[in-house]
This record gives C-alpha cells, structure tokens and sequence, in this order.
C-alpha cells in the first residue's frame, strides 16, 4: 500500500470508525434493553379487591386464612359455599395463602378456593383432608 | 465335660459379638452421615469423611479416609459430579465394598456453565426437603441390602426421620409463606440453593458457579450490581464455605444489608449441626432478612 504513513492511519481510523459504530449501536440498544427488562417493576405493592369463593365438601367447623403470616379472614361453622373478598397486594410473582380448616367429620374432605386475579383471571385450587388440614395455597 | 463347656460358652460370646458387631458406614457428606446415623441407629458405626463447615468441593479423601473406606460395609457418596475422588474409593475397596451414589437416583437441576452450551449437574440436592426424604429411603433400602436381618429396625428409624422430615417441610412451607412472592430474590456467594429456589419459589442470584472457590469477573459482579439494584433486593447472603469479600463489595455499593450466613455446602456447627438445625437456621435467616 503506497501512501505516506499519516494517511494511512488516517485510513485505517476511518474503516474501524465505519465498522464500529454500528456495532456499537447494536450493543447498546442490547444493553438498554436489558436494563430496561431489570428495572421493570417486579410487583405491585397496591392492595387489590380479590373476590375469593370457599366451597366446602362437607360442613367445616373452623376456616382460616393467612396471608405473609397474618390472619386476614377467619369464620366458625362457615356455610357450604362462602363468598368473600380480600384486600390484598397481588404481584405479577402470585400470591399464597395459609389455609387452616377443621372439619366436623373425620372422613376425608375437601376444600375449593376460587381467587380471581386483578386481571381477572379465576385460579382454583382444592385443598383435601381427614378432620383438618393446614397448609400454604399458591396462586397461581 | 468342663472343657466342652468352656469351648461352647466361648463359641457363643464370640458368635454373639459377631452379630452385634455395627455396620460400617462411610459418608462422603455431613448430610449422608446424619441419614445413616438416624436410620441405622444403634446397628450402624457411622464415620463422617467430609467434616462439618468444611468445602465437599475441594475434598480429597487422606490416605487414612481410603484405609477406612476398604473396611466398610456400605459407602454413601452425594454424587452428581461432587466427589471426584469416586475412581479412589472404589480402588480402595478393591469393588468389594457397596458404594452407593444417593444423588444419581435423585432428580437434578442443570445450571448454565461458563461456556455456550455447557450444562452443569447441580449437587446440592439436600437442600430440597422432599429429596431428602427420597435419600433416606435410599439409604435405608441400602442398609438393608447390606444386613436384611435388621430390616424391622432400619425400617422403624425410617418412619420416625421421614416424619420428621414432613413436619420440618411444612415448618419450612409456613415461615417462607410469610414473605412475598416478589421479594423471593437470593443473592448468595456461590449457586448452591436452586434446589432450595424450585421448592420455595425463589430466585437466585449467585455472585459465582456451582463451587465456592471459583472467583468471579469484574463484569459479572458488574451485572450483579445492576441486578440487586433493578430488582430491590434487600438483602445478600454469605456462606460458609465462601468469602465474603465480594458480598461486603456488593453491600457497600447497593446498599443491600448482608442478611447472615447460610450453610450451604453440608451441615452447619452448633444448632446447624443437624438436617433440621441446618435448614431452619437457613430458612428463618433468609426469610426474615428479606421481610
């Protein structure tokens, strides 16, 4: 290649200028991208109205629920079907509760909970068991 | 007459010190040790190789450890790529000794390894309390393969640790209920809780790999930085087996606070001695530290 040094490192700036730039273009856009995906809000702290239906298979003698450790509802002698609404956050991660219920029989029972999501979704879950049961619900 | 009895009398003593005689177990992991003991109980000499707060990842059995492992009736190993030393224990044994490697009958989780499209085998499977039920019921199967006669004992200790372990599973079910689901978010020296994150539906957020002497890049605890402050994590953990250097670095920067120190690579000192001490102790420090 002829030509004097000077111009050739001139040259030489020029192409990895042209060839750099829209790389880094493209690495940046990735990196604000990803940094946009991190920085998305992981939950909403709002409490939300989640109405909630209890449907017993058979009568129950106590019914609690528990959410992050603390009692939100509780009802002696509930009926068949109960219908109810909890004021809770619901982050886009779920929510659970704690379910404790006593039955009046010792044959095996169950217990469906219908929760409808902020957006609407209905999640149902049952929970079974002889006399009573303890336990923690997911949802979804 | 007298000499006859004397010879039968000493022929039954000696039958029934042979009989009495424990079995002899060699665990490669503080976790293995503690299973054999509870199952086996009286009918079993337990020796631990791996002590407690120890690394299992950078354990090389002594050539005292090989010596005990020829003598053994049974040998529990976590498997799962954690002893790379197996190849030496069954040299030792010469093949005579059953070895029996718990965590290759148990389900596993594969992380991202360094480079694309490597897959590592995570080994901490202990810290799931539901395949610590399925690893006692391994052992205890092993047990009884390695002396059928006390079936009925081993059988026995099984139900009592298992039901132990129920309990200790819906303890440990309860007390994360009390965090929020968006606030699950471990970040810990090095990958040893996915196992831990699939059962309480955390995530995990490791400053390095599967191994607590690995040492991370600047970029990823760059990353990391970025990470615990998008997501708000409010706390880190530190580890037994790990150093804290690169936690202090993080707290310092994110303003996390540094939650305690978890036990991670195997049982714990102290309260943490045992399955259960060991898992509260993680369970109660992580929960109430992310409150």
């Amino acid at each position: 290649m002829k030509g004097s040094p000077l111009l050739r490192a001139l040259v030489l700036g020029c192409v990895i200028f042209v060839l750099g730039w829209p790389l880094h273009l493209l690495t940046q856009r990735g990196q604000e991208a990803a940094d946009k995906a991190l920085a998305e809000p992981t939950a909403s702290v709002v409490k939300s109205a989640l109405p909630l239906v209890l449907t017993f298979s058979q009568p129950a003698q106590r019914v609690e629920l528990r959410h992050l450790g603390a009692v939100v509802w509780v009802k002696d002698h509930p009926a068949l079907h109960e219908t109810l609404e909890l004021s809770l956050p619901f982050p886009k991660e779920g929510l659970e509760l704690g379910v404790n219920v006593g039955w009046t029989g010792e044959s095996p029972a169950a217990l469906r909970l219908q929760l409808t999501s902020p957006e609407g979704a209905e999640l149902e879950r049952t929970v079974w068991g002889t006399a009573s049961v303890e336990t923690i619900v997911p949802f979804p | 007459m007298r000499l006859l009895l004397f010879s039968l009398f000493s022929l039954l003593t000696a039958c029934a010190s042979f009989a009495a005689e424990p079995l002899r177990v060699s665990a490669f992991s503080s976790v293995l040790a503690e299973i054999a003991s509870r199952v086996g109980g009286g009918e079993v000499a337990v020796t631990s190789h791996v002590p407690a707060g120890s690394d299992p990842h950078e354990f090389e059995p002594k050539p005292s450890d090989l010596k005990t492992v020829a003598k053994a009736d049974l040998v529990l190993l976590s498997a799962k790529h954690l002893e790379g030393y197996v190849g030496k224990l069954k040299e030792a044994s010469g093949g005579k000794v059953p070895v029996l490697e718990v965590g290759a009958q148990l389900p596993s989780l594969w992380l991202e390894g360094e480079s694309k499209n490597a897959r590592e085998e995570d080994p901490h499977w202990w810290h799931s309390v539901e395949n610590m039920r399925k690893a006692a019921k391994l052992v205890g199967a092993g047990l009884i393969a390695a002396r059928p006669e006390q079936k009925g004992v081993f059988s026995a200790n099984l139900e009592v640790y298992t039901t132990e372990l129920t309990a200790l599973q819906k303890w440990a079910r309860v007390k994360v209920a009390e965090l929020p689901r968006d606030k699950r978010k471990l970040v810990t020296s090095h990958d040893a809780l996915q196992y831990f994150a699939k059962e309480y539906g955390f995530a995990v957020y490791p400053v390095t790999g599967l191994t607590a002497s690995e040492q991370p890049s600047s970029r990823q605890v760059a990353d990391l930085l970025k990470t615990i402050k998008a997501q708000k994590v409010k706390a880190v953990f530190a580890e037994d087996t790990a150093n804290p250097k690169v936690l202090r670095q993080i707290t310092a920067e994110t303003g996390a606070i540094l939650g305690g120190q978890l036990w991670v690579d195997g049982l714990g000192t102290g309260a943490a001695g045992t399955y259960e001490g060991m898992m509260r102790h993680n369970v109660t420090t992580i929960v109430d530290a992310l409150k």
